[in-house]
């Protein structure tokens, strides 16, 4: 795997420690102690860290990677824990296991590791925590999901496996807080007298173990038999192993696995998601604009005449900043009830079993299982797909997907479609806005296939091998703290690039060209604005729509896909005419006497181009702003080269 | 037989992985490994199986079931 973190890790860097372990009476200033949650996928271990830190926690990608990683102070103390990616092992298979194993072995490990031992898969955590043991990281461990294992008629004895292990092992429960006060003891003892897992019993590969047919194709294996054979000699000492009974989950999955009744299900979970994205969210969102900007900017407005401003003081802070502000704060609603819904499909344990069904239909577009719900939340709003996608373990995926979602079609488009099909092809208005879907669609295929044959070539198709966690009731207090910090991420770092980039248009649009004009009050024809748009339209000749206004409207777009409708409205209606005559006879102009055919291509064009400057945002955050403005670039230019190529083949049909 | 094969229902043991050696080190660390016994607990749709290791539970797709092997276990 082509993949390097570089000589150091700077997100343990940033934490290095205050408190010298070492004197610990006498806490240094320029260290802090570090303890990371090491665990599986799906064993607890976010949700204990959440128990562990509050409501406040920092998601932040690692440097230069799309993987996650939260950090936060234990609660109440200079502790700072990190919450690292969910692995099976440290022989690493994915960028997010190798986060985990640089962060346990590198030159500047974590001081202390706490793994958390899932109880309902033993076999594994014991192996994972071996791993940890084998580096010498001093080692606490957390067992969780007992009542599960219970009830599947498995017990362990912790007592039992804290005296094998040469640990503290403490059992607790981070959905009900139950044995954090034990664990928190335990991590502060052992941060003062460090305490190193006992390994003496088995894990050192013998002459028998590299025998193993497995072990002469790939030396890895002489160890991890090794070790396979100390978890097995821990596990018969500390736990049941009842004959395998159906648990409550296999009784469910007995009916979601059966194609007629889990496809179905399936769809109406992706259904409900999107409906929430686009119907529920919507009233939400327009609630916060108008309060922003509206109400709040009335307020302004008001003290800053009576502040004695001038004009264009007033009109860029309403019309530039304001509006800005307004369009991030919009989103808020948005992505949070993206991130609840998200996080509730992932915490009931249902997303794995989505992933499953999917995987076949998924691989047929180069895509993993888990990515059909980024795709299908994208036909809704591609910001919230990118935001969905952080339930893709593999960061490489990651990437992928979010380059391909620009392409999904979002509900902000349609709107452009329908008036766009309604002037110009009123008899086959649905026709029209079908093929968009349809050409969306064939882009995403499209451009995955590119993509795997060029920059995302190491992206192998592996068959699929996942394990399912149990399903639970999902916790609304640790889903709500989760959003509300992602969200905030989120929205803070696209806010930036949207309030930036709108008070520079309204700069634009409020410096004079020509004489006679002050700055701040300046018809949009005579602003930079203004001018730039004109220049741009003449690109657009071999698409048939070389015009200032539907430049301008494209030009805004790029803000956000719902003010394109409204400006070509603005532009192309006056009190003689209705908008829709004037576009279509400036489209019949622009097109020497072919408006429908432009009319076809400037939808074509909408389709393809930037997404909305929240997306571009979001897309440079998660894989980094070379590859967002290369996307931006690419999308820019594939819908000219598409606008024109249907312009130039309708024209002559 | 591989776990294509295999009735839902039933215990067998794990006596052989074909697979490429990176995704049989991960079968294995997943508790997919040579002498373990496993349960086949659901048959899903296109060929994809789920097994009960223990207390737990790993979905495989057809790709990774054609490489596990299994005997029965009396």
């Amino acid at each position: 795997m082509k993949f390097s973190w570089g000589e150091d890790l700077p997100v343990v860097a940033r934490m290095t420690a205050k408190i010298r372990r070492d004197d610990p009476a006498e806490p240094a200033p320029d260290r802090d102690v570090v303890v990371a949650l090491v665990g599986n996928p799906n064993s607890g271990k976010s949700t204990l860290f959440n128990c562990l830190t509050g409501a406040h926690q920092v998601v932040v990608n690692a440097p230069g990677t799309t993987v996650e990683v939260a950090a936060q102070a234990w609660k109440d103390t200079a502790v700072q824990l990190l919450d690292l990616p969910g692995a099976y092992s440290l022989v690493a298979h994915s960028p997010g296991e190798e986060l985990t194993t640089h962060a346990v072995t590198g030159d500047d490990a974590a001081d202390l590791v706490i793994v958390v031992v899932d109880a309902t898969a033993l076999s594994r955590s014991l192996y994972l925590a071996g791993q940890v043991g084998l580096t010498g990281t001093p080692v606490v461990v957390a067992v969780t999901m007992s009542d599960i294992a219970a009830g599947r008629g498995v017990t362990i004895d912790t007592e039992a496996l804290a005296h094998l292990l040469g640990v503290d092992v403490v059992e607790v429960d981070p959905r009900t807080g139950a044995g954090v006060g034990q664990l928190a003891a335990a991590v502060s003892d052992a941060l003062v007298a460090p305490r190193h897992l006992h390994l003496d019993a088995a894990p050192a590969a013998d002459a028998a173990v590299h025998e193993h047919p497995l072990a002469q194709v790939d030396p890895r294996f002489a160890d991890a038999e090794a070790l396979f054979a100390w978890v097995a000699d821990v596990q018969t000492q500390v736990a049941s192993t009842p004959p395998v009974r159906p648990s409550r989950s296999d009784r469910v999955d007995g009916w979601l696995m059966r194609p007629w009744v889990g496809v179905p299900v399936f769809l109406l979970v992706l259904a409900a998601v999107f409906q929430l994205v686009t119907v529920v969210a919507a009233p939400a969102m327009d609630a916060v604009r108008w309060i922003v900007a509206d109400w709040a900017g009335a307020w302004v407005t008001r003290g800053l005449d009576a502040a004695g401003a001038p004009a264009w003081v007033v009109g860029f802070v309403t019309d530039g900043l304001l509006v800005g502000v307004a369009t991030v704060a919009s989103f808020v609603p948005l992505i949070a009830v993206v991130f609840l819904a998200v996080g509730a499909l992932e915490d009931s344990g249902y997303l794995s079993r989505a992933s499953f069904v999917a995987d076949r239909a998924m691989r047929h577009l180069g895509l993993d299982g888990r990515a059909v719900l980024p795709v299908v939340v994208g036909f809704g709003c591609n910001l919230s797909a990118l935001a969905s996608l952080r339930t893709l373990p593999s960061a490489r995926q990651r990437a992928l997907t979010a380059l391909l979602l620009p392409f999904t079609s979002c509900t902000a488009r349609l709107v452009v479609y329908l008036m766009l099909a309604t002037v110009f092809f009123p008899s086959y208005a649905g026709l029209v806005v079908l093929a968009m879907y349809v050409l969306s669609a064939v882009l995403v295929v499209t451009v995955g296939f590119v993509l795997r044959h060029t920059g995302f070539r190491d992206l192998r198709h592996e068959p699929l091998v996942m394990a399912l966690p149990a399903y639970q009731r999902p916790r609304l207090g640790a889903l709500a703290s989760s959003a509300t910090s992602r969200t905030a991420t989120l929205v803070t770092a696209a806010g930036k690039v949207i309030i930036v980039t709108l008070a520079l248009m309204w700069l634009a649009m409020a410096i004079p060209v020509t004489g006679g004009h002050h700055f701040g009050d300046v018809p949009t024809a005579d602003s930079v604005h203004g001018r730039a748009t004109e220049a741009i339209a003449a690109v657009f000749g071999p698409a048939g729509f070389a015009d200032g206004g539907a430049a301008s409207a494209l030009v805004t777009g790029i803000v956000a896909k719902e003010v394109v409708a409204g400006s070509l409205a603005q532009t192309y209606g006056s009190d003689d005419e209705p908008w829709t005559d004037g576009l279509r006879a400036t489209f019949e102009r622009t097109s020497g006497g072919h408006g429908a055919a432009a009319g076809l291509a400037f939808c074509v064009f909408v389709l393809v181009y930037t997404p909305c400057l929240a997306t571009v945002a979001e897309l440079g955050r998660q894989v980094g702003w070379r590859a967002a403005t290369g996307s931006v670039v690419a999308s820019l230019a594939l819908a000219w080269t598409l606008a024109v190529i249907v312009f130039q083949v309708g024209a002559r049909l | 037989m591989d776990l294509t094969t295999f009735p839902a229902g039933h215990e067998a043991r794990i006596v052989a992985l074909d697979a490429e050696p990176a995704l049989a080190l991960r079968m294995s660390e997943l508790g997919l490994r040579v002498g373990a016994v496993v349960r086949v607990v659901h048959h899903a749709r296109g060929g994809g199986r789920v097994v009960a290791v223990g207390a737990d539970r790993i979905a495989l797709d057809v790709a990774a079931c054609r490489g596990v092997h299994l005997a029965p276990v009396p």
